[in-house]
């Protein structure tokens, strides 16, 4: 409730043009928000500049949100969507590396290029869902707060965007 | 049989990620000190040189021309030729229109090898992409633009003129050896791209919705453009607002100004975007076609600037600068006059 009141009173504060308020309000989000950007671009580079343009254009927004809403679930719409722009805007093919930069060793490589190379064939709106569920670790509840849907579409869509990987990735047998 | 825990291993491991140190306190310096216009890695960044804007100068001059052009058809598209968005066969024809000619400059842009004024595949990438930008604007020009996106439409043609314009430019300057010009038009290239993907997508009717209703996106337009011209900005206003005072675009603050304007036509971007998206009530249809017009020609004025810094006008861009605000001025007075419920 603490924290609550708290971002309440960020929000308001932002709300009246106090550009610290915005950043502070950020500040327990951006991890989740980069981590999102990284899954859906796979590139540490584009996720940090697409953080960074979302940030900008909910900034530009937060006049939007409305009285009582949270924070979270709609800036991550909006790292979302401005993630979904930054895959189409690639103007020259941008020659991602296999493995991100950074990323630590791992326990199966060959599984984990797979599974990248598989998000990749997928859609945006079921490589989204994928992400906010099996790398976010979101409740279904979550997801649909984020996605303006219900609970119970965010379940079905999941599991859609699941059998639709399946098949190229060998996952039999996954359910959701 | 695989259970769910397994995938949310897969998923981890492949793609497990943190944030690199710091990403945080850059983001909120970014927010807390500059300008809401993407901060770009190096590579990106355009670096001015007096022959690199010599160079560019009379294709730019041609560019400024064609955007005035369209900036006109968008402001004087007859209505007679336009049809209600919904479910019109015309309507449907138009967005896949933009859905295809969009797929087909995207395909024209993959798996090249032209990043750098090295790379040897250059012209043949350049010539592969510039037609698919020409026969979009011509598709563009022989549609019949749905009501309500003239304004939109007609700055796509003008962007989309100033984009093949830009890699026309980038040509150049590799045959000439010329490095800082290649990069400076490779990355004003770069940044119309920016500028066509969500102006595209909302044409083609997929772009997420910018505000809940019509009025909303009203009050935003109206409480941004008066933060512009009043001198009391928010980090978004930023640009726009500097512009309106008219003191950026010098000759030593040419980079300033040219951040700027890509700021304000960010914001104008959306401006024009959110209205599209949201369609006025019938009551209100001629005040909102007329902040659009005026919105698309403050947008064309931005256009004009960044030709005038390209060619080292910085008069020309000072001039531009002065119809801008005249223009945004305007513009917010539509916006006023626009009950928001």
């Amino acid at each position: 409730m603490v924290f609550q009141a708290r971002e309440i009173d960020l929000i308001n504060s932002a709300k009246a043009g106090d550009r610290g308020a915005f950043a502070e309000l950020l500040r327990p989000e951006y991890r989740t928000a980069f981590r999102l950007a990284c899954g859906l671009l796979q590139d540490v580079d584009e996720a940090e500049d697409a953080v960074q343009e979302a940030a900008f254009s909910a900034w530009r927004r937060i006049g939007n949100l409305r009285e009582g809403s949270i924070l979270r679930p709609w800036f991550l719409g909006i790292v979302a969507n401005q993630c979904r722009s930054v895959k189409r805007s690639r103007w020259w093919s941008a020659t991602n590396s296999e493995q991100p930069e950074g990323e630590a060793p791992e326990i199966d490589v060959a599984a984990s290029l797979d599974l990248r190379r598989a998000l990749r064939r997928i859609g945006h709106d079921e490589r989204l869902i994928l992400v906010l569920r099996y790398y976010l670790d979101m409740p279904f509840e979550e997801i649909a707060a984020t996605l303006g849907i219900t609970p119970k579409a965010a379940r079905s869509r999941v599991e859609r965007a699941l059998r639709r990987l399946k098949p190229i990735l060998n996952m039999q047998g996954a359910t959701a | 049989m695989m259970d769910e825990r397994i995938v949310f291993d897969r998923f981890h491991e492949a793609l497990e990620m943190e944030p690199r140190p710091g990403a945080y306190e850059r983001l909120s310096f970014a927010i807390t000190t500059s300008p809401a216009t993407r901060t770009g890695r190096q590579a990106y960044r355009m670096r001015w040189t007096t022959m690199g804007l010599r160079f560019a100068a009379v294709l730019t001059a041609a560019v400024m021309a064609v955007a005035a052009i369209a900036a006109f058809l968008a402001t004087h598209h007859s209505p007679v030729g336009s049809v209600p968005a919904g479910q019109d066969r015309n309507v449907i024809a138009y967005e896949a229109m933009v859905t295809r000619d969009y797929a087909t400059m995207d395909r024209a842009t993959s798996n090249n090898n032209c990043a750098t004024i090295q790379d040897q595949g250059c012209p043949a990438a350049i010539q592969r992409v510039i037609p698919t930008l020409q026969q979009w604007v011509g598709d563009l020009d022989t549609a019949k633009t749905p009501a309500g996106l003239q304004a939109l439409d007609g700055q796509l043609r003008a962007h989309l003129t100033a984009v093949a314009s830009d890699l026309t430019n980038a040509a150049a300057f590799q045959r000439a050896n010329n490095s800082s010009g290649f990069d400076q038009a490779m990355a004003a290239g770069l940044y119309e791209r920016a500028w066509i993907d969500p102006a595209a997508l909302t044409l083609e009717g997929s772009y997420p919705r910018l505000a809940g209703s019509f009025h909303d996106e009203i009050s935003l337009v109206r409480r941004s453009l008066s933060a512009c011209v009043n001198s009391t900005p928010s980090p978004a206003d930023l640009g726009c607002s500097r512009l309106s005072t008219g003191t950026v675009c010098t000759a030593a603050r040419a980079q300033a100004c040219e951040g700027d304007v890509q700021s304000a036509a960010t914001e104008i971007e959306g401006f024009l975007i959110g209205l599209a998206q949201n369609p006025p009530p019938t009551a209100l249809a001629g005040k909102d076609a007329q902040l659009q017009r005026d919105l698309a020609q403050a947008d064309s004025f931005l256009l004009a600037i960044t030709g005038d810094l390209m060619k080292g006008d910085t008069l020309q861009a000072s001039l531009d600068d002065s119809s801008f605000a005249i223009t945004v001025n305007t513009s917010g007075g539509d916006a006023s006059a626009i009950p928001t419920g």
